[in-house]
């Protein structure tokens, strides 16, 4: 079983978990994939690979990975690179996945920051791969069998911890992300980064703050507290005849 | 005069009528064609037009119908796509907007590869821009930021649209009639490389569009069981039951039913909130609702500061107190 995890380097503001105690800056849901990934490993052996597009500081998050059981990380990172929007980056990820040896390539929901979740589909359409998404209670379902065809596979939270072990770290410490920069990928230049996307923002702006009164709040007796909310919402009157008066 | 460019409304399978979910999709694209002289297109595939379908989507400002005709209830992604791609080709269109549904998440995604297109996911609000002919597509980043997107060069442009309660209705004359369009699907094929996803939906009666009242549940209920409670609750009050993400991952609910930012947003009434923590992908579901009550154990959870008011209570043992009061009044 070798597997691909494709992982995403975020900005620091939407750190959302950690990996031995350390604020990581890596897509909450594709830590998820990389979880999946190691449990299936211990289940069927193999070769888990992550690979990442993304700037050069990503390396420090993405050696974290190695202690979870990792067998290699590739962080591909070139400065063409910039600026690139969800067609050009699925292009340059199916790219570097053709060139590895895999069976199925694995990738989180949907990333923290813009959330937009089409990479992997747009993956799948580029390698004409099937695409499977698994939520986390369905993750028995998961078979190596059904792999067999190569495939995208999207995963929900995996539910179990994986918790390395001493030795895990400490070997993981030693261990090198590898580089990959865009020769290895030989796309042209212009057709990367944000001269190759078709897609521009035109503006990024900030919403003003609404501001909300503070809510009331009841505590104490469940009844109690019931009754007040039902009077204060008007609920209790809902359903009655007067409704349509009372919406009026 | 030249012909007028199109602006396509993806539909994908539809039984007897369209859910209000592509209404209001259609309602929101007919005010951008009226104002900008595109001819809106539906595509979709089904059985036969129905009468009731063939006005509903009149009523909704279609002029144009792109159907599939096809025997069998579902039609795959892979046949769907086939038949699009030389439609598109062929006629131009200069935008296609897709509802933030699983088939239209993923149509949507397959088209801008084999079209090498743009696609703006999410979008909350669409204009056009007539002088330089962009869509411009605004979409959240995340709870106060937006960003406005524009796909400058290539065509068609596409986005998917997250939906919102419309309430315009359009003046149509009704002397005119839908131009159709109509394909034949193949039969089925068996070696498909693309997967379906199985498409659920929740009973209608718990859904959520167009609701006054819609109930939250999330992860604090505990377990499938408690949330089934919900429904009981919403029986009371005829409401809709919708879920956080966190409860669809968990098995409670469907992810039809998910709201959010990856779901769908409500902007009903009222809106109570079950063991909900308030994740910001969360709040932009809800943050239209004009009354917002939240049940929760933690009164510092992030949903309680967006709400009017907060019982702070055990979830469970609220909505047996609910149930209870409700059904005797």
């Amino acid at each position: 079983m070798n597997a691909i995890v494709c992982v995403k380097y975020q900005k620091k503001n939407y750190i959302k978990c950690k990996v031995l105690g350390y604020p990581c800056q890596i897509g909450s849901q594709d830590l998820e994939a990389v979880k999946v990934a190691c449990l299936l490993k211990s289940k069927y052996q193999g070769k888990i690979t992550v690979i990442s597009m993304g700037p050069e500081r990503a390396r420090k998050h993405l050696g974290l990975l190695y202690a979870l059981g990792v067998d290699e990380i590739i962080l591909l990172s070139d400065i063409v690179y910039a600026g690139s929007d969800t067609l050009v980056t699925s292009e340059i990820l199916s790219k570097m996945i053709s060139k590895l040896d895999h069976d199925f390539v694995l990738c989180g929901i949907k990333s923290d920051d813009s959330a937009t979740g089409q990479v992997p589909l747009q993956i799948s359409a580029r390698l004409n791969y099937g695409y499977k998404e698994y939520a986390e209670n369905r993750f028995e379902d998961f078979r190596l069998d059904s792999a067999k065809n190569k495939s995208v596979i999207v995963v929900g939270r995996c539910g179990s911890r994986t918790f390395p072990t001493l030795t895990e770290i400490k070997g993981a410490n030693g261990k090198e992300v590898f580089s990959w920069s865009n020769q290895e990928i030989g796309k042209n230049n212009e057709d990367c980064g944000i001269a190759g996307s078709p897609t521009k923002v035109k503006k990024l702006y900030k919403e003003k703050d609404i501001d909300r009164k503070r809510g009331v709040f009841w505590v104490g007796k469940v009844d109690d507290s019931v009754k007040r909310m039902l009077k204060y919402s008007g609920l209790s009157l809902w359903g009655k005849e007067d409704m349509d008066v009372k919406k009026g | 005069m030249s012909k007028r460019a199109e602006c396509w409304v993806y539909g994908g399978i539809i039984g007897s009528t369209i859910h209000d979910c592509e209404k209001n999709l259609l309602y929101k694209a007919a005010s951008l064609c009226e104002e900008n002289g595109f001819k809106l297109c539906f595509f979709l595939c089904t059985k036969n037009i129905s009468e009731e379908l063939y006005d509903v989507l009149k009523q909704c400002g279609v002029k144009k119908v792109y159907f599939i005709k096809s025997g069998h209830a579902r039609v795959s992604y892979n046949t769907q796509l086939e038949i699009i791609i030389p439609i598109i080709q062929k006629e131009q269109p200069e935008i296609i907007l897709f509802p933030c549904t699983d088939s239209g998440r993923f149509i949507s995604a397959y088209l801008s590869v084999k079209l090498q297109t743009g696609l703006t996911a999410d979008c909350i609000q669409l204009e056009y821009d007539s002088g330089e002919g962009q869509l411009l597509q605004t979409r959240r980043v995340n709870m106060s930021e937006m960003v406005q997107v524009v796909t400058p060069n290539r065509r068609p442009q596409l986005a998917t649209v997250l939906f919102q309660k419309v309430y315009e209705s359009l003046l149509i004359d009704p002397s005119e009639r839908l131009e159709i369009v109509e394909k034949e699907a193949p039969l089925e094929e068996s070696s498909t490389p693309y997967s379906d996803l199985q498409v659920q939906c929740i009973s209608k009666k718990y859904s959520f569009i167009n609701k006054d009242i819609v109930l939250v549940g999330g992860a604090g209920l505990g377990s499938k069981s408690n949330f089934l409670q919900l429904y009981k609750l919403a029986d009371l009050l005829s409401a809709g039951v919708g879920a956080t993400r966190r409860a669809v991952d968990l098995g409670f609910a469907e992810k039809e039913q998910l709201i959010g930012m990856s779901g769908k947003i409500i902007s009903s009434q009222i809106c109570i909130e079950f063991g909900v923590s308030g994740a910001s992908q969360h709040l932009i579901g809800i943050e239209s609702c004009q009354n917002l009550y939240v049940v929760n154990k933690d009164e510092d959870a992030p949903i309680c500061s967006c709400a009017q008011g907060i019982i702070v209570n055990d979830v469970n043992e609220v909505i047996q107190t609910l149930i209870h009061e409700l059904s005797t009044i």
